[in-house]
């Protein structure tokens, strides 16, 4: 499903400069127009919440229209999700992530937002939610998750643990090497019964991943791969010669990008393709989150792909 | 080859200059750290082998060019057989110097004598062996006796 980028949407430039990440997350939610909304991770809820002006975009289903003969004003029913189902953001914070594009847009702190904004709605929903980084940073092991593991938080509920979960994702940083599978299993484990798994990454050591995925959803799990790539990785917009070095592995390769461009976007293409075909195989939700498109439509686009599913699943 | 100044070829520690030049002017590539080289190897062979072969093209034209400049100042003759066949060809020049009644006078035999013996000079100068051998002949080049044995400007008596 591709939605458009309105002229409204939010600045990717602007949203790598906003420092308060529950800021950036609620700018992200309400470009979103998520307000209506069933949460992408859950069926229909049935206890009705509040009521409060119609958004365009919002479901007409839950428009009052005994509110509007009344009053001729339209009034939106908001339901409070009753069916939990646990959430686990899974963020890869390998070195690969830390590349930044034209925009200051670091892959890494494109993930944070998205899983910042995931949070908040969420949370806003009543929905439980919790966070397995990987690989493990340096200083993390020890204050969140014991030894030897990941910077992590259970799937919980409430605005305490929003606030912790994005006091966490506010913190992160890139180091080490991608070890996709590793996390995969390790954020299913903390699930323990049926839920989401949501993997931001940009997907870089995917051979592991693939089998890793097909056991989480034989666990029964629910999978959602959010795909982070700059437009830089896509189409190698730089000239000249130039010497690249590997951000995990500080190899370095030099080569005359002009004569190998074609070649190179050619094959990014088709490894997009080949993850794209694989996440339809298995069942899985795959959405794009280039550097260079807005948070909003990303997660406006994912709640759309989502919709469907969402209130016939379960 | 015969080099006239063989230590000319001293000049060839000029084709170290080249070789400074062509390693100074590389210019390093602009470092980039990227996400990943997976697909940029797959990739890169190519572009490295054009690098190279646009790069030692060059340094062979320059390398040339000093070594160029290195001969022609040793001074280079090439002794190809026919020219060693010219230069072992021995040489007679005849020249016939008129010693009659006409010359008979003190001052033109005083002018010949002088002549004969800047003949012999120069002759000794063109060829040592011809002079050994013909020391007893008025030999010169040609042009040199016309140089050194003008026409005589005493009238010559007729017998």
């Amino acid at each position: 499903v591709s939605v458009p980028t309105s002229p409204l949407s939010l600045d990717p430039a602007l949203l790598a400069r906003i420092a308060d990440l529950e800021l950036a997350a609620r700018l992200i939610v309400e470009g979103a127009r998520l307000g209506s909304h069933r949460s992408p991770f859950t069926g229909t809820g049935a206890e009705f919440q509040q009521m409060r002006p119609y958004l365009p975009g919002d479901d007409l289903k839950h428009l009052d229209w005994k509110h509007y003969a009344r009053t001729d004003r339209l009034f939106t029913r908001v339901y409070r999700e009753t069916t939990e189902w646990p959430v686990m953001l899974a963020i890869d914070t390998s070195r690969s992530m830390a590349f930044v594009d034209h925009h200051g847009m670091s892959k890494l702190r494109m993930g944070a937002l998205l899983a910042a904004a995931l949070t908040y709605l969420l949370v806003h929903q009543g929905e439980a939610v919790g966070i397995v980084t990987y690989p493990p940073a340096p200083d993390a092991s020890t204050r969140y998750g014991g030894a030897g593991t990941s910077a992590a938080l259970p799937a919980r509920t409430g605005r305490p643990h929003m606030v912790r979960m994005l006091g966490l994702l506010s913190r992160l940083t890139a180091a080490g090497q991608t070890d996709l599978a590793g996390g995969i299993r390790q954020a299913a484990a903390r699930l323990g019964r049926r839920g989401c798994l949501a993997v931001i990454s940009d997907l870089y050591g995917a051979e592991d991943m693939h089998q890793a995925l097909r056991e989480v959803r034989r666990m029964g799990h629910e999978v959602v791969l959010f795909h982070v790539l700059s437009p830089q990785e896509r189409h190698l917009d730089v000239a000249g010669d130039v010497e690249f070095v590997d951000l995990e592995t500080e190899e370095r390769l030099v080569a005359h990008t002009p004569a190998i461009r074609e070649a190179y976007a050619a094959r990014v293409a088709a490894f997009i393709a080949q993850q794209r075909d694989f996440a339809m195989t298995e069942g899985i939700a795959f959405v794009d989150a280039g550097t260079d498109r807005p948070a909003d439509v990303v997660l406006r686009t994912f709640t759309q792909q989502r919709a469907p599913q969402a209130g016939g699943g379960r | 080859v015969i080099w006239a100044s063989p230590a000319a070829w001293a000049l060839a520690i000029l084709a170290a200059l080249p070789v400074v030049a062509h390693l100074w002017s590389r210019k390093r590539p602009m470092a980039l750290s990227f996400p990943t080289l997976r697909f940029l190897r797959a990739a890169s062979p190519v572009s490295r082998r054009l690098r190279r072969v646009q790069d030692w093209p060059l340094l062979l034209l320059r390398l040339a060019i000093v070594g160029v400049i290195c001969a022609a100042a040793a001074g280079p003759t090439l002794s190809a057989r026919w020219r060693q066949r010219a230069w072992q060809a021995r040489l007679h020049r005849v020249i016939v110097v008129e010693a009659g009644a006409a010359s008979a006078s003190a001052a033109a035999e005083q002018k010949s004598s002088r002549n004969q013996g800047r003949i012999r000079r120069v002759n000794s100068a063109f060829s040592r062996s011809s002079v050994s051998k013909q020391s007893n002949f008025p030999v010169c080049s040609g042009n040199i006796v016309d140089e050194a044995v003008p026409a005589p400007a005493v009238p010559v008596a007729s017998p």
